[in-house]
């Protein structure tokens, strides 16, 4: 690579785990150096982001790195399952596994098939494309069609509105949301007509994703939001459109 | 959670918690943090886009002095593989060609995983470079930052140590309160120069370390400027891990007899009266009952050495977080278990959730732990007295339960 006098790139780790800052009722699980982890909360301060997630770490030692070992994957689990107050985990590995070739993946799936007490029924699910090769725009598009496609769910029957409703995918940049959602929300209500059911991942909380069928179409903010509704369309018809510039940005009359 | 008497080293120290709420900072953000208070020390971040991006939280002032770089060093799949020795290399000569002149090279965790060796590249180049593993996986907590980085200033200062010292005494780090006031005035009065890294705004300021007759060390950060691996041995008594009278006592004694002021102690104790007789009460008085039991979660005090004073005042610290296991902790381990403590240790990461194990932070807010650390000597006994003294339940040493 080389020497980055200024202002250095960030990761597609950073990507996944900034773009959930603001999922209320997301546990992040990162499994690797507490000191990722910190630095992550603290970021997503400094860019301007309100916390709603919640982040946890492992940590780890070289014992666990050279022998592989998993417990303490395993203990954190069994913990955020039984003691918090999480309803949903997202597992992120740290670019020091990514290097092992451990499969967190696959870890994490043995770890959910033992006898791990999950009474409410929490889901936990890992996100791929953390690797080096990855840029941080990919990683936003992983977290947020890996947390999607992990916790929605077909529109029930009964489950009828007496309005429009329409979900906002995508808007989060390296610096911070990159557009003002207030505003934002307002322009396209105007627009489109109806109300705005949920805002992934800008503003939002597992029940309301868990819902996210129940609108009746998609309002795409960035370009990372694509795959993820393309997949909303394949998966349970859900339409989606693309906003012009000029709806999304506010220009003085 | 491993005893006291089998601990050797960090790693057997573990977390507390099944798992760390947001977690704590790594060595490499008080490296930094100590950095961007001084000019003439640059530095490079080698590691992921992580830590590169990490680090400039931290690299968040301004320098006005050209020769102060604060660079990093992004690996790319390539190097993570084969090395990144040539590539740091490269980006070191670039760096000595914009006029860097002293280097330290932060190994992060990615490149301390594959094993590789930055610190034979200062070969390669004039300027000085050193190489610090700041792998957050080798340690819990952050400590080792402020220790290796002063390790590594240390070994920067040039030439031996005078045979004749000059007659200067250096105060290390920072203390308030009228003690220190007193103690820099006495060595004022014997004709002592008296300087203070405190006021140290250059990495050359330093230099003067070699010449003083003695370091007085006011706080942990700077410990490392006197090991430099035991090349070089400048003279320093420690202050900072003072808790009890008897190891006060030993360490003024100690700086008095280095500079010729045999009567230093006594002077430093004579508007101390008062605390004295307290702490000789408060000993005796502990001697005749069973200790009683506590946590500890503090990592702001020297854990040890404070536990070595708990005991003497009555308490038994049963659970003590260890922020960094080194090499003081290894001088005061032999202390601790003789007086009969055996501590469970461990790293408590969560340190908003302390009162809730019934720590001592129950009875001792961490502001209150605070501002007892900024305070030196009979000032500082004298307060810890207080707040014990004076806590409702805790008051005369009686059973809180």
């Amino acid at each position: 690579m080389a020497l980055v006098k200024h202002k250095p790139k960030p990761s597609s780790r950073m990507g996944i785990t900034l773009g959930y800052s603001g999922v209320e009722g997301l546990s992040v699980l990162e499994y690797g150096s507490m000191g990722h982890t910190l630095y992550q909360y603290k970021m997503a301060g400094v860019l301007g982001q309100v916390v709603k997630c919640q982040y946890f770490s492992t940590h780890l030692s070289e014992k666990d790195i050279i022998m592989g070992s998993q417990s303490r994957l395993e203990r954190a689990l069994v913990h955020l399952l039984k003691e918090e107050k999480t309803q949903a985990i997202a597992v992120v590995p740290s670019s020091s596994l990514e290097i092992t070739g451990f499969d967190l993946k696959a870890e994490v799936a043995l770890i959910m098939s033992g006898d791990l007490e999950n009474e409410k029924d929490v889901k936990v699910f890992t996100t791929g494309k953390g690797g080096l090769q990855y840029t941080f725009e990919e990683g936003l598009e992983e977290g947020l069609w890996a947390l999607i496609s992990t916790l929605s769910s077909p529109r029930k029957q009964t489950e009828v509105r007496p309005f429009k409703a329409f979900n906002l995918l995508g808007g989060f940049g390296f610096e911070g949301p990159l557009l003002d959602l207030v505003a934002t929300r307002k322009r396209l209500e105007d627009h489109y007509g109806g109300r705005v059911f949920t805002a992934v991942p800008l503003e939002t909380d597992i029940s309301h994703i868990k819902k996210l069928t129940t609108a009746d179409f998609n309002v795409v903010l960035g370009d990372e939001a694509l795959k993820t509704a393309q997949w909303l369309l394949q998966a349970y018809d859900m339409p989606y459109f693309v906003p012009s510039i000029e709806l999304l940005v506010f220009k003085e009359e | 959670m491993p005893k006291l008497s089998t601990v050797k080293n960090n790693q057997q120290i573990p977390l507390a918690e099944p798992v760390a709420y947001r977690g704590c900072h790594c060595p490499m953000h008080t490296v930094l943090a100590q950095l961007r208070k001084m000019s003439g020390l640059s530095s490079l971040v080698v590691g992921m886009p992580e830590c590169a991006c990490y680090s400039r939280l931290v690299i968040n002032e301004a320098f006005e002095d050209s020769q102060t770089k604060h660079y990093t060093y992004v690996l790319d799949s390539k190097e993570v593989i084969f090395g990144c020795g040539q590539g740091v290399l490269k980006a070191i000569q670039e760096m000595e060609q914009e006029g860097v002149q002293n280097l330290v090279v932060l190994k992060t965790c990615t490149p301390s995983l594959i094993g590789e060796d930055l610190s034979t590249l200062g070969e390669g180049v004039k300027l000085k470079v050193r190489e610090l593993d700041v792998a957050h996986f080798k340690t819990n907590g952050y400590l080792s930052g402020y220790h290796m980085l002063s390790e590594a200033l240390g070994s920067f200062i040039e030439g031996s140590p005078l045979e004749v010292k000059k007659p200067s005494v250096h105060l290390v780090g920072e203390a308030v309160g009228e003690e220190i006031n007193l103690l820099e005035s006495l060595l004022v009065q014997r004709g002592f120069q008296v300087l203070k890294t405190s006021t140290f705004k250059a990495f050359e300021d330093f230099q003067s370390l070699n010449d003083s007759k003695l370091s007085i060390c006011l706080s942990y950060e700077w410990l490392g400027l006197f090991s430099n691996g035991g090349a070089v041995s400048r003279p320093f008594v420690n202050l900072f891990d003072c808790y009890d009278l008897q190891t006060l006592r030993e360490r003024y004694s100690q700086i008095g007899h280095l500079l010729g002021i045999e009567n230093l102690q006594a002077l430093m104790e004579e508007g101390q009266m008062e605390t004295v007789r307290r702490w000789g009460e408060l000993e005796t008085k502990a001697r005749q009952r069973d200790s009683l039991p506590l946590y500890c979660g503090s990592q702001d005090v020297q854990p040890l050495a404070f536990t070595y004073a708990m005991k003497k005042l009555g308490f038994n610290i049963e659970t003590l977080h260890v922020e960094h296991w080194d090499d003081l902790c290894n001088d005061w381990k032999p202390k601790v278990l003789a007086l009969g403590v055996d501590p469970n240790l461990v790293y408590m990461s969560d340190q908003s959730k302390l009162g809730r194990r019934g720590d001592i932070s129950d009875f001792i807010s961490r502001e209150q732990v605070l501002e007892l650390q900024s305070y030196m000597g009979y000032e500082r006994l004298g307060r810890l007295m207080t707040l014990i003294l004076e806590h409702p339940e805790l008051k005369g040493g009686l059973s809180w339960r």
